[in-house]
């Protein structure tokens, strides 16, 4: 008796077989393609491998529109928040805000969470480092490891894209998470400050070799040609988003302290080599933040106070050096960051003085004027068309509540959407879709406060374990098989 | 780990594929669409869920199983619901 079904049962069991095997084959490929799909399509930006969704744009030409012509040495002691703030409401008045900021601050220590013994603890010892601070040099750095002059060899010589990949691969060796580049000639050199916080800086012909340096109480740059080495220093992204607590503190300071090892070692380097590198330590020499939005690091936020890394969002801070190693002009990158900062307003939303623009308010070229004092305009560069803070409001909140530092609460940081883990896979699908489309940016802006980000626990900290230096110092790292 | 989701994934697609010609059963392109959007929403909160919670932050693990997952098993009973109804329709 012929069995037609049992055949056709054969040619169904092996069409069966067919397609599992497939559906194997494309699970088994489909696990290692997703794998390695960032890899595949990494653009290269700033120098290394970065996500597909990071786009170079053309040099001098970053997401926040600027004008070149505007762009003038930057008077930092005339628009220090302190000092303005000061000139506003007055030295009594300032001081008797100080006075009752720090009654305040004292009657919550050791009592308020994240204010207790232990948080504050933390903080004195990632602040203080001021010993080791100090142990960093001024200006030139140590300056004792031996030139090559001295060692009987010629200097280093490379082209300017063969030394910014070894400037950068020391600097991340030394402790940087990201380095940008570029140069301080031309129309750059307007970067550098007129002054620091206090002191004033001044270009002069010194003899070759020379890095100037603090002479007469001002700042003496050699008058040749220079490059910027901006290098970021992540926070420790959980303990800085604890509100106003000490272990914020504590992360915000960390990043001063590890510069004090890894500035020197730079700086060493770079003598090694035969090069000057020096920075001051009187910060700012130019803007980090500025180096760091021209050369591929990251771009320009509402907050103004800080600009936001597609990979470590706004819980970052930026250094700089300058050297006479010529090095390469980084291009900026466009990863939609400014753009989405149109349409969310968390940061102001949340900061606790009103001192950002708030959402109705559009980007402008005009320094507006503080609404704590009319007649004085809130800092600010006037060069680019952004979003002005009022650091005098901010300023003075600060002094009356918090006493965290000239520029403030850091609130708007913290609650930033961009300030995301490695945990949850939505963050990179996000930040993917923000980069291509900002159709969905409104709604997105609005999920940050649906989906709670931005309030850690400062006790609950306590009890976690996180990484070396509460950093995930993988995210930048394309080799080696770190970054899983 | 994501290979062997892949994996598992694979064959809960494959076998359910089988069974449906076993059965005779007929599913439309639009049901297989739906379904496949659905089952990708599925992982999708899955993953988001676990992942937010190794972040310690459990108002996102929740936020991702109302805003993805709720939509998740909406697709996913539409496209069933659609291909039962048809293969099951008396004329």
């Amino acid at each position: 008796m012929s069995k037609f079904h049992s055949v056709v049962a054969r040619r169904d069991f092996m069409k069966g077989l067919g397609l599992a095997g497939a559906g194997l084959g494309v699970a088994g490929a489909a696990a290692p393609v997703i794998h390695d799909l960032d890899e595949l399509m990494s653009s290269t930006t700033a120098g290394v491998k970065r996500s597909w969704w990071i786009k170079e744009r053309e040099l001098d030409n970053p997401t926040i529109e600027v004008d070149w012509s505007m762009l003038k040495r930057y008077d930092h002691k005339l628009v220090n928040p302190s000092t303005i703030a000061k000139q506003a409401v007055g030295s009594d008045e300032y001081g008797r805000l100080q006075v009752e900021g720090r009654v305040l601050s004292n009657s919550q220590q050791y009592s308020a969470p994240g204010r207790m013994h232990r948080d504050r603890a933390l903080r004195d010892g990632s602040g203080g480092g001021s010993k080791v601070r100090a142990a960093r040099g001024d200006w030139g750095g140590p300056m004792g490891t031996a030139t090559p002059e001295e060692r009987g060899i010629p200097r280093w010589q490379g082209n300017p894209e063969e030394n910014t990949r070894m400037v950068r691969t020391a600097l991340v060796f030394f402790g940087a998470a990201a380095v940008t580049v570029g140069g301080l000639n031309g129309k750059h050199r307007n970067f550098i400050n007129k002054s620091d916080r206090s002191r004033d800086i001044v270009f002069q012909d010194l003899p070759a070799g020379d890095p100037g340096g603090l002479i007469d109480n001002r700042y003496i740059i050699p008058d040749i040609p220079l490059w910027e080495i901006g290098w970021q220093s992540p926070h420790a992204r959980e303990a800085y988003s604890t509100g106003q607590s000490d272990i914020w503190k504590a992360a915000n300071g960390a990043r001063y302290t590890r510069r004090a090892i890894v500035q020197p070692a730079m700086q060493e380097f770079m003598r090694a080599l035969g090069y000057m590198c020096f920075a001051g330590t009187g910060y700012p020499i130019t803007s980090g933040q500025g180096n760091a939005c021209l050369h591929g690091g990251a771009e320009t936020g509402r907050a103004a106070n800080c600009v936001i890394s597609p990979e470590y969002g706004s819980t970052h801070g930026y250094f700089e050096l300058l050297t006479d190693m010529e090095l390469e002009e980084e291009p900026p990158v466009d990863a939609g960051i400014w753009r989405f900062c149109q349409t969310c307003g968390r940061c102001a939303e949340y900061c606790p003085s009103n001192s950002l623009a708030p959402l109705d308010v559009e980007p402008s070229w005009e320094v507006k004027t503080s609404r704590e004092a009319p007649g004085i305009p809130m800092t600010g560069h006037p060069w680019k068309k952004g979003f002005w803070p009022d650091r005098i409001s901010c300023n003075l909140w600060n002094i009356s509540n918090v006493q965290a530092s000239s520029y403030g609460c850091h609130i708007c940081a913290q609650v930033c959407p961009f300030n995301q883990g490695q945990g949850a896979i939505a963050h990179q699908f996000v930040k993917g879709l923000v980069a291509t489309t900002g159709i969905f940016n409104s709604f997105v802006a609005n999920m940050a406060d649906v989906f709670g980000y931005g309030h850690g626990d400062p006790e609950a900290w306590w009890d976690r374990s996180y990484p070396q230096f509460g950093i995930d110092t993988t995210i930048m790292a394309k080799d080696g098989g770190y970054n899983k | 780990m994501d290979f062997i989701i892949a994996l598992i994934l694979g064959g809960i697609i494959g076998a359910s594929v089988l069974w449906m010609r076993n059965r005779g059963i007929v599913v439309r392109w639009y049901e297989w669409l739906i379904g496949i959007v659905g089952l990708f929403l599925l992982w999708f909160t899955i993953a988001n869920y676990f992942g937010s919670m190794t972040e310690f932050e459990p108002s996102a693990a929740t936020a991702f199983l109302l805003v993805t997952g709720l939509p998740s098993i909406i697709l996913l009973a539409v496209a069933g619901s659609l291909a039962w109804r048809r293969n099951h329709s008396t004329v």
